[in-house]
């Protein structure tokens, strides 16, 4: 066996090897002087190392366990909701959820409809609240006070006055926002 | 010295006990673990106040992080962890100084006697304080705490072999500290 690792000794000395390998190593030290006389020295100094030890009584651990669970904080309670909104939306997840993952078309159908259902009000009132046609509307009855003229639509090309296209095309035209109106003095 | 088989069986049934919401698991874990957690605290501060201020530590981190613990490994190595953490981190905010603490000179016998054994004291632990982090860690709990390598590799996170080559260099730099001394 060869000359052992400073290493080696100061595992030998914690005995930290199994018991093959320490009789190899025993054996090898009672041989090598050299390999003998460092393992004394790091023996020496392993040993002069005082163990540092507190040794506290069970009366100084549980008052020290006391005083520290006196320091723990409190669990944090959790808020307390209405029970019977608690109690609606178990019953809908206990029935509904089941239903919706049998047939997730259902879910989608019912997505849908809620969602039909909110834009609805919304789509309806959509042209009474088109605030560009409506100043464009005042605009035009505001021009009409101040010249006194009177629009002519297109369908006024049917009365009488009116006879053919070219009489219609004669007539001067007011632009505004909303695109031409032909006037009538 | 450290847990057996039995006290990590009785670990598993506290902490078991404390998920359920048993208030006195909590209190028994602690008992447990009181001795071994301040011993390896004073071996990083001298000191027994600060190192019951250590257990302090280490015992809300416990409360914090128990219901977490997934048992990959043991709950001792566990515990050791977060103990070595907390002492570094002490000695960090402290930025520790070596000083002769109250509690090394007890009964006075022989003032001379005492005298020369605490010098010693105070040399030994400056020298230890000199030790790199690893260093340090590896050499408490080996010397003075009797953990096997191989306890010592799952506490720290290491491999056997650099907690070995750890261990060597810190008794190289003692006795060639004490030397000087």
């Amino acid at each position: 066996m060869n000359c052992l690792s400073k290493k080696d000794l100061i595992l030998l000395y914690y005995e930290e090897f199994n018991n093959d390998s320490l009789a190899k190593i025993r054996s090898h030290l009672k041989h090598c002087k050299k390999c003998f006389k460092k393992y004394l020295e790091i023996e020496k100094l392993l040993s002069g190392l005082e163990k540092q030890t507190v040794e506290l009584s069970k009366e100084e651990i549980s008052c020290l366990v006391e005083n520290i669970i006196k320091k723990l904080p409190e669990p944090k309670q959790k808020l307390k909701l209405i029970p019977r909104y608690i109690e609606t939306l178990s019953f809908l997840k206990e029935n509904l959820a089941w239903r919706f993952r049998a047939q997730p078309q259902l879910a989608f159908i019912s997505l849908a409809l809620i969602f039909v259902l909110f834009l609805s009000p919304v789509l309806l009132n959509f042209k009474k609240h088109d605030l560009n046609r409506e100043f464009a509307i005042c605009e035009i009855e505001m021009e009409l006070s101040l010249q006194n003229l009177e629009i002519v639509s297109v369908f006024d090309f049917f009365e009488e006055e009116f006879i053919d296209q070219e009489s219609f095309q004669s007539l001067p035209i007011l632009h505004n926002n909303s695109g031409i109106i032909r006037l009538r003095t | 010295m450290f847990f057996n088989k039995n006290s990590e069986d009785a670990f598993d049934d506290l902490i078991e006990g404390f998920s359920r919401g048993d208030g006195k698991s909590y209190p028994e874990i602690l008992k447990l673990i009181s001795n071994k957690v301040i011993n390896i605290a004073y071996c990083y501060t001298h000191n027994s106040e600060d190192a019951k201020d250590i257990f302090q530590e280490v015992s809300f981190k416990i409360y914090k992080s128990l219901k977490f613990f997934r048992k990959k490994a043991k709950f001792s190595t566990w515990v050791y962890r977060i103990t070595v953490n907390a002492c570094i981190d002490f000695l960090r905010k402290k930025k520790y100084t070596l000083e002769l603490k109250p509690d090394i000179l007890k009964e006075k016998k022989d003032p001379l006697e005492d005298i020369k054994i605490n010098e010693k004291k105070a040399i030994l632990k400056k020298t230890i304080d000199k030790l790199s982090k690893m260093q340090k860690n590896v050499f408490i709990l080996k010397h003075y705490q009797g953990f096997k390598i191989e306890q010592i590799s799952r506490i720290l996170g290491c491999s056997q072999s650099s907690i070995k080559t750890h261990l060597a260099r810190a008794i190289d730099k003692l006795k060639k500290y004490l030397e000087e001394k």
